[in-house]
């Protein structure tokens, strides 16, 4: 039986797009099964957009600045992200994790560890920016909604919210997540814009709108510490098992690495 | 059909079995308590009519603003319906998740999946 209260932490090199969701569904399946949950930062090797799962393919040609990126299908529903210059986390629950049964609630608690952090970096300057968590009337249906992840608004999304000279419509989106449930298990993966990318320039990222220089990889030392402590979980630095990794190759082959996957929409 | 004369699957899928045409069917959908979990939905993934479906094995996809979601079969057969007007209506799923809100039939193939399920009266207790 699994230690309810350890979690284990893997800290991930950049990795193609495929790649990088094909771990994330096997970290979910072996959950389900195993009931150990993880915590994963990773980054990608060259810019990538991925989809929401209900996405259509063909919509991407909406979006004419990140035509030449690699694009990817996510499991996670939700809005188009284009990877670029961002960390990435994802976290799987197993069923028992009273997080796992509520989505909203674990959206809530990510998100609110990632503004204590951005809220004590900016304390440490004088960035007319405060990080807040988005409140928002429930879209009834997706279709129209932006192509874009950071262009939609959601209850819990992490915006940078001006505190000075600007009105507060006048916020960024910094953070969105997505989520996918199986078998009670639920993967919550995310993005957390550091700076503007070519393949996306109408977005602006922390660092371009607060000054402060932020880099992912010691965003990740720190962001490990807060969601430990949102999670009331101790964190026990990991690599990806072997059965992970092979269950990674063979839905890597089935799906995230086959063009059929992107293309079933 | 009233929520007490259905089984329900520990996945929170609820079954109502009858015979058609001498055949056992099982309609399918989803409890209130998974509706209300899963929040505002925004869309569904119906399966194809025909389509040989497993016990306990995912044959139907819904999303919830950022969650998407499995959907599974309770039971092994095959698609004979399903409930077109749903993805243009999804609301349907909270207003009356146990009449309008069926979302497919599946002609049994394999009675085994049905042992598994519970009544209305275990399923609340699973959902306290």
């Amino acid at each position: 039986m699994p230690n309810a209260n350890v979690c284990q932490l893997i800290v991930d090199p950049p990795a193609d797009g495929a790649w990088n969701m094909a771990v994330d569904e096997a970290l979910l399946a072996t959950a389900a099964e195993t009931g150990i949950p993880t915590l994963r930062f990773y980054q990608w090797l060259r810019p990538t957009l991925s989809l929401g799962y209900f996405q259509q393919n063909a919509d991407r040609q909406s979006h004419p600045a990140s035509l030449e990126a690699e694009v990817v299908r996510r499991l996670s529903g939700g809005g188009a992200i284009l990877h670029d210059q961002e960390l990435t986390y994802s976290l799987v629950l197993p069923t028992d994790h009273s997080l796992a049964k509520d989505t909203q609630a674990l959206y809530q608690t990510i998100h609110k560890a990632i503004v204590r952090y951005l809220a004590d970096l900016i304390s440490k300057s004088t960035a007319p920016w405060q990080p807040t968590q988005c409140v928002a009337t429930p879209q009834s249906n997706s279709r129209s909604e932006p192509f874009l992840c950071f262009r939609r608004r959601s209850t819990g999304d992490v915006l940078l919210e001006p505190t000075e000279g600007l009105p507060s419509s006048e916020n960024h989106k910094i953070v969105g997540s997505a989520q996918r449930r199986r078998r009670g298990a639920i993967l919550q993966h995310g993005s957390i814009l550091l700076t503007r990318s070519d393949a996306a320039p109408e977005l602006l990222g922390f660092t371009d709108l607060t000054g402060i220089p932020l880099v992912a990889n010691s965003a990740a030392d720190c962001l490990q510490l807060a969601f430990a402590e949102a999670l009331a979980v101790k964190l026990e630095t990991s690599c990806f098992s072997d059965s992970v990794g092979d269950l990674a190759k063979k839905i890597l082959l089935q799906r995230y690495g086959n063009s059929s996957w992107l293309e079933r929409r | 059909m009233s929520p007490e004369d259905l089984l329900f699957a520990k996945t929170h899928e609820w079954v109502a079995v009858a015979e058609e045409n001498g055949a056992k069917v099982a309609t399918l959908g989803l409890s209130a308590f998974a509706i209300e979990a899963l929040t505002d939905l925004v869309y569904i993934d119906l399966p194809a009519v025909g389509r040989q479906v497993e016990a306990e094995q995912p044959f139907c996809e819904v999303e919830s603003v950022k969650a998407v979601s499995d959907i599974y079969s309770p039971v092994e057969g095959e698609v004979i319906a399903v409930n077109d007007a749903l993805p243009d209506a999804l609301e349907i799923l909270g207003s009356d998740p146990y009449g309008a809100g069926w979302i497919a039939k599946i002609k049994i193939t394999d009675e085994a999946g049905l042992s598994n399920l519970m009544d209305h009266a275990a399923y609340q207790e699973q959902c306290k």
